[in-house]
């Protein structure tokens, strides 16, 4: 990979563009990379359109060279080294996350949470911190050491190597619009050896994540009906 | 081995914690269990003494972190970071220049006119502001070798320190307190290094007034240029 490649921060926002850059904490935080050279942002505004279908196309339009992070439009960057980091993560492992699991079990729920009733995993097996809260500067939740190999990640932020997702096969599974797409890939990179790991980026993320809901609950049934379990 | 937050401020104890930006995000990082916060508060003395003073009260094998108490710490993975960048480098700080020449003034500044050096002998990235009303000064690449590096940020280990015989020099207060320790710390032949660390600094710096321009007389009577 060129040291020059373009790390591209992929993600959808139901705002039109004027409101994603003054509104939303993405939107706004950017302005802390516009240091960094290799900074492009890819976003569909105003969107109605599941996750999965956004982040193909846009990793179609990507260079085969470049570096995609996909994020969430409600997360504040307050790593202004986030590029760099991105870089480095992705030299030790082939997807990056920024909280994790370093297990999955049957029936899993999300990068969490064991079942459908959103029982915890335990610390043990958890990775990574992120900041919780409506402003940047949110409360730091801990999870466990971060830069170590996962299982699954939280889609709030994934970080790959174009190049590496295309060899390998790896995309979004559109039947999932919002939730479970993240479990999904992960599982997907890792049936085809892809290495996860979580790597110390700090953001603070204004959502909590939608659980237990009835849209949750056909997405986890079409993923259990997918994988068998 | 404990990573030690080393600061002084005007503020009371608990003014410190509720109202100074570092108080504040110190908070953040209270999850690692490696840290240790230590303030000098109401503190009327010199930076020099009361960093002196937390440095003979540490542990042998602590890690110092020097610290100004306007400064809101974004990254949360401070303390690895701070144990990984001395990895490289004997002392580190988040922003720095890579040359060092006759009566530099600052950091940054070549002269007590303060002509701001050229880019490429600058390093590292600092947030500057209050709130929405920031500025991101992007120096220069970061983890690269500095001769001076700023004082709102610097970190060694205590052992480093000690074996070096090296020390902040009383006689100044506030003003080149970190251009005089820089510079003995190379004297001694240590690594300085800026290190991607994330900070927000909500004060520009003070120069030129009355008791800045005392300081640099006094720095240049001491080394000469």
């Amino acid at each position: 990979m060129a040291a020059d490649s373009k790390v591209v921060i992929v993600s959808a926002t139901r705002k039109s563009a004027a409101d994603f850059q003054s509104k939303t904490a993405l939107g706004v935080s950017l302005a802390r990379l516009a240091h960094d050279a290799r900074l492009q942002v890819l976003v569909a505004m105003s969107n109605a359109r599941g996750l999965p279908q956004v982040y193909n196309d846009i990793m179609d339009q990507c260079d085969n060279d470049s570096i995609i992070v996909f994020m969430h439009d409600d997360v504040w960057i307050e790593d202004y080294y986030m590029l760099q980091r991105v870089v480095d993560g992705l030299q030790h492992f082939d997807v990056i996350g920024l909280v994790g699991n370093r297990r999955r079990v049957q029936d899993q729920a999300a990068w969490c949470f064991l079942n459908a009733d959103l029982q915890w995993d335990d610390y043990g097996h958890l990775s990574g911190a992120i900041g919780h809260g409506a402003n940047p500067g949110g409360e730091v939740h801990y999870y466990g050491e971060a830069g170590v190999a996962c299982e699954l990640l939280d889609g709030v932020f994934l970080a790959a190597r174009k190049s590496t997702l295309v060899d390998n096969a790896v995309s979004f599974d559109p039947r999932f619009d919002f939730h479970f797409y993240d479990l999904d890939f992960c599982r997907t990179a890792r049936l085809r050896g892809l290495t996860l790991g979580t790597w110390r980026i700090c953001v603070t993320h204004q959502g909590a994540g939608i659980f237990g809901t009835p849209d949750w609950r056909r997405s986890y049934a079409a993923y259990l009906e997918k994988w068998g379990e | 081995m404990k990573v030690v937050i080393a600061c002084a401020t005007r503020e009371s104890a608990g003014e410190f914690q509720s109202r100074t930006a570092l108080g504040t995000s110190l908070v953040r990082l209270a999850y690692d269990g490696r840290m240790e916060v230590r303030v000098a508060p109401a503190n009327t003395r010199g930076l020099s003494e009361v960093y002196n003073n937390f440095l003979d009260n540490m542990d042998a094998d602590d890690i110092a972190v020097f610290v100004h108490d306007d400064v809101w710490i974004d990254d949360y993975f401070l303390i690895q970071r701070v144990v990984e960048g001395l990895g490289q480098f004997d002392v580190i700080g988040v922003v720095g220049n890579r040359r060092r020449i006759p009566k530099q003034a600052s950091w940054g500044y070549l002269n007590e006119d303060f002509l701001w050096d050229d880019a490429p002998h600058l390093s590292g990235t600092i947030i500057h502001g209050t709130g929405e009303e920031i500025s991101v000064n992007h120096y220069g690449v970061s983890g690269v070798a500095c001769e001076i590096l700023d004082g709102v940020f610097l970190a060694a280990k205590k052992s480093t320190l000690t074996k070096a015989g090296l020390k902040f020099d009383p006689r100044f207060t506030f003003d080149l307190y970190d251009v005089d320790f820089c510079r003995s710390a190379r004297e001694r032949g240590l690594k300085l290094g800026t290190w991607p660390i994330c900070l927000t600094h909500r004060s520009p710096g003070a120069f030129g007034g009355g008791a800045w321009r005392a300081a640099y007389q006094a720095y240049l009577a001491k080394w000469g240029s």
